[in-house]
């Protein structure tokens, strides 16, 4: 019997497009309605429409993780609707921020570790993209 | 057969929610064979709505094999053996993990009342549960269900009548050691005779602490076999407290009715499988 055969489960995606939306609720009913993307994770906030975090997957693979713009702490507040934001997952966050920094990458927020057990950190690249390393490896 | 779909997803309860819900879990299965699931115990009392046929509670656990019955909607206790779920291969639906102090604050009775048991959700919510069901087979994704679920138990939540505070420590503290803090020292911390802490803890929760630890000992277990990247039975046993692999195995035959590897093997993935995923808080 090929392993082949037996794989009914794809891989775990590794880079996640990250979207902030004024309501995200709506905006989930939009992307699964819409598109055809699949919930995977729903974390609500304090607010009826707020929601602190959230995983689609696309049914090919791969998967975009979003948000509330009403959170605001500290790298949220620099991600508005429509601003670019890549979220990486990485083992090694300590050495990735050196290697980044000495390539001239901008921190914008430094290396920590999040009360959902990801270690991390984020900066611009040279024309200002927004992009966020961590540990999280999604749900 | 079709193309079969196995569609898994989680939530988080609304925060105030949290100490009384860990997690919300929403399933759909298409195109599978019918087959018979193990509910493996665990420390958390369970709500399953079905958006699907009833629930067919195919032998409640224990000895006995006592016969369960079918449930549009239903609430189960703390137990420390498997409870046997037919399943039919299309199903749909959403699960709640409950803390004992949601059984009091959103069920109105200590877990105790219902452990061991599988109840109709009807019985322990009244009127909110038919609604509940109907408004939520309505509602177009998932946050939209745990956002209804939200709104729902939220209002009950006022009625809150909470766990004895020494029982409600000794509980906390037994979860956080991952079930091996010894009866004797959690005893020793709410100022209790270990026999007094017994049976006051048995009255609320149904299981006595030895018990409890032991089946929050195999929930952890049984977490880490479910996750993407598994580790090895050897590994599970040192990580989780166990003496061995064969002590995990022992464990095993006795809450979940197989062995690690016929569990494995039959359960995974699955609806259970999601048990292992990391949730963001």
């Amino acid at each position: 019997m090929s392993a082949m055969n037996d794989t009914t489960t794809t891989t775990a995606p590794t880079v996640w497009p990250a979207l902030r939306y004024d309501d995200a609720r709506a905006a989930i009913r939009f992307l699964v309605t819409a598109f055809g993307f699949e919930e995977r994770l729903v974390v609500p906030g304090e607010g009826d429409r707020d929601i602190v975090h959230a995983e689609l997957r696309w049914p090919l693979g791969g998967g975009i993780m979003l948000g509330s713009t009403s959170h605001t702490e500290g790298i949220h507040e620099q991600m508005r609707p429509g601003v670019g934001w890549v979220y990486v997952v990485t083992d090694g966050p300590d050495a990735l921020l050196e290697r980044a920094v000495a390539a001239g990458a901008e921190v914008t927020q430094g290396l920590r570790d999040e009360d959902y057990g990801s270690r991390g950190f984020s900066v611009r690249d040279p024309e200002g993209n927004h992009w966020s390393f961590g540990t999280y490896r999604g749900a | 057969m079709g193309e079969s779909v196995l569609e898994s997803v989680a939530g988080l309860p609304a925060p105030p929610l949290r100490p009384m819900v860990s997690r919300y879990h929403g399933y759909r299965m298409e195109g599978f064979a019918p087959r018979l699931h193990r509910g493996l115990p665990s420390r958390h009392l369970t709500v399953i709505i079905s958006l699907a046929a009833p629930i067919d509670v195919a032998a409640l656990p224990g000895d006995g094999r006592r016969a369960g019955g079918r449930f549009a909607a239903l609430a189960g206790g703390l137990h420390a053996a498997p409870v046997t779920i037919a399943m039919d291969g299309h199903d749909r639906g959403l699960g709640l993990e409950l803390t004992p102090a949601g059984a009091r604050a959103l069920l109105g009775m200590p877990a105790a009342a219902l452990a061991w048991e599988v109840v109709d959700l009807a019985d322990v919510l009244g009127p909110d549960a038919h609604v509940l069901v109907e408004r939520l087979a309505a509602a177009p994704t998932w946050t939209d269900r745990f956002a209804l679920l939200d709104a729902v138990l939220l209002r009950r939540l006022e009625r809150a009548a909470a766990m004895p505070s020494e029982v409600s420590w000794a509980w906390r503290r037994l979860a956080e050691s991952g079930g091996l803090l010894p009866v004797t020292e959690l005893a020793a911390e709410v100022g209790w005779s270990r026999r007094h802490l017994g049976e006051r803890f048995r009255d609320e929760l149904g299981l006595s602490p030895k018990v409890a630890g032991r089946v929050i000992r195999f929930g952890r277990a049984r977490r880490l076999l479910g996750r993407p990247r598994r580790p090895g039975l050897a590994e599970v046993a040192v990580a989780c407290g166990y003496y061995d692999q064969a002590h995990l195995t022992r464990d095993f035959h006795e809450f979940a009715g197989c062995t690690p590897g016929v569990w494995m093997e039959e359960e995974l993935p699955s609806v259970q499988s999601t048990g292992g995923t990391s949730l963001a808080r």
